[in-house]
């Protein structure tokens, strides 16, 4: 069923950030490996490793309070990993509204980016190390 | 979280009029009102944008300031209405109004984006006004 994405939740490394997101995609792909013989009519596709991710674009936040800024720029210095949390309606979690979670190294940082007069975004792509999962249990953050 | 409360928007309409006080001659009123005696502006609500971040984290209210500045054909008005369009300036509308961009810490920002230039306006009992309205888009 259709429905309008307003409520969508995200918890980065236990911090609830859904109220600074303008924009949330969690993005799971696999390889395309070719199966292509010798006098095939056609592309043989099989699924290979897997390299999923999230993408967020955030109003950017880079006040000392900011949330954004202060849970991710920190491990982005740091070269750590973040747990991501997102589910589409709310931090209820349920058959309804499951949840997708995925640890990912903070490989790129864009505290600002935009045009004169925009609004200041911080978009953030989080490659998963492994894949994302998906559950209807749990917790949001 | 974005508030709109009634109370937030009396801050807003009189930290735009108190910006706008630091121009001379200018009168202005906090809301519209039902007699103009130009030059006069006024603050008035504009268009509003909701749900701009997830879980109503940020609504985009616009705020208006329209100045009236006397009868259409005046040469005189028409030059007066040339200073308030300029960008910056003493007798700037848009500078006034971005001269405190968190009103006293109302809002985060504003940004005053454009302005209709030189438009008429019919007022009831009143005759045509030369004047213009400015688009002040702000962040809560």
């Amino acid at each position: 069923m259709a429905f309008v994405l307003r409520n969508c939740a995200v918890a980065i490394d236990g911090v609830l950030l859904s109220s600074s997101m303008r924009e949330v995609s969690v993005e799971m792909t696999a390889a395309d490996v070719s199966t292509t013989a010798m006098g095939a009519g056609g592309e043989g596709h099989l699924a290979g490793i897997r390299d999923d991710s999230f993408t967020f674009n955030a109003y950017s936040d880079i006040t000392a309070a900011g949330q954004l800024s202060a849970t991710v720029e920190a491990k982005f210095i740091a070269a750590g990993t973040v747990e991501v949390k997102v589910a589409p309606s709310g931090s209820t979690i349920g058959t309804a509204n499951p949840m997708y979670i995925g640890y990912c190294p903070v490989l790129t940082w864009t505290p600002i980016g935009g045009a004169v007069g925009d609004a200041a975004m911080t978009p953030l792509t989080l490659p998963v190390s492994g894949t994302i999962t998906k559950t209807t249990t749990g917790t949001l953050p | 979280m974005s508030s709109l409360l009634t109370s937030t928007f009396y801050g807003i309409r009189s930290g735009i009029a108190d910006n706008l006080r630091s121009i001379s001659g200018l009168q202005v009123l906090d809301f519209v009102g039902n007699q103009v005696t130009p030059p006069s502006a006024d603050v008035r609500r504009g268009p509003l944008e909701y749900d701009q971040a997830m879980d109503g984290g940020l609504h985009r209210p616009t705020m208006l300031v329209r100045v009236y500045v006397s009868n259409v054909t005046d040469q005189g008005s028409q030059a007066k209405l040339d200073s308030y369009l300029d960008p910056d300036g003493v007798n700037s509308v848009k500078a006034a109004i971005e001269s405190d961009r968190t009103l006293g810490g109302v809002v985060d920002d504003l940004h005053v984006t454009g302005a209709t230039g030189a438009q008429t306006y019919g007022l009831e009992g009143q005759p045509t006004m030369l004047g213009s309205e400015w688009t002040v888009e702000i962040w809560l």
